[in-house]
């Protein structure tokens, strides 16, 4: 990395942090208390920006295993493994934090209402995703299969999506907010899709430098070739 | 536990989990560096 992607890349992540920090600080002098779930209720703001980029992550696994699949270029592969690690981690939270709320508000951690069960779906069909790629020993074939499995796993994120609009759930199928509760939603949009996209790329990143790594360095040419011996050039 | 340690642990679980990676990734990528 040259110095000056590396300076844009620390500024990136210095803006995102100081986001979040401002993001917080907005949390608790400017946003007002839900009258009915009191307090607790404040983790939507977190809960939502996270869940709607754990869709965008999945999209990226999607584009980038079609991608490998039209092209067979190895770059695809690395950008949908990237983006896979990050809808784990990203889902994981969604599901961790509503759990957290849920117990609060409703007195329970858990129910099998159909948001809930798709979401625990696209969970363990992206954490088996990350488990069967270092199962296969072939890149070629990893990718392959990978890309196919990630466009079938993609497809659980428009269940996840229009299950409370089909279907009775314990989520609403539409929200309410004041102004500065919608100020706030947007506000805490942008340090979490600043951090989804940061995560990916720097995921992408090692991916490239570990294969470049991995990869056996060729022979040097002699400087002086024997006589009769062509280097290069068409033959 | 009270609404607000609720809160607060939601947000813990959600920046923790979300920076904690990007702390591993960061530490990966300077291991890498040195081997290189």
């Amino acid at each position: 990395m040259n110095s000056h992607s590396g300076l844009v890349t620390r500024a990136y992540w210095m803006f995102t942090f100081a986001m979040f920090a401002a993001c917080i600080v907005m949390l608790f002098t400017y946003t007002p208390i839900e009258k009915q779930m009191g307090l607790v209720q404040k983790i939507f703001y977190v809960h939502l920006p996270i869940a709607i980029n754990t869709f965008v992550a999945a999209f990226v696994v999607f584009v980038a295993s079609v991608g490998y699949l039209w092209q067979r270029r190895m770059w695809w592969d690395d950008l949908a493994s990237a983006a896979g690690k990050v809808t784990t981690l990203f889902c994981a939270i969604v599901l961790l934090t509503g759990m957290t709320w849920a117990r609060s508000a409703w007195g329970m951690w858990w129910t099998w209402s159909p948001r809930l069960t798709f979401s625990l779906v696209l969970l363990l069909l992206f954490v088996v995703y990350l488990l069967i790629r270092p199962s296969i020993e072939s890149p070629q074939r990893r990718a392959v299969v990978s890309a196919v499995y990630g466009v079938v796993a993609f497809l659980d994120v428009p269940l996840v999506y229009l299950s409370v609009k089909l279907m009775p759930d314990i989520h609403p199928s539409s929200i309410t907010l004041e102004p500065a509760m919608k100020h706030t939603l947007w506000a805490w949009f942008v340090p979490v899709t600043l951090l989804m996209a940061g995560l990916i790329r720097a995921n992408y990143m090692l991916h490239v430098r570990e294969r470049a790594l991995a990869r056996p360095e060729m022979p040097s040419a002699p400087a002086h070739p024997a006589p009769g011996v062509r280097l290069g050039g068409a033959t | 536990m009270t609404s607000r340690e609720y809160l607060l642990l939601g947000y813990a679980i959600a920046l923790g989990f979300m920076w904690g990676y990007a702390a591993i990734l960061w530490l990966k990528w300077r291991r890498l560096q040195r081997r290189s």
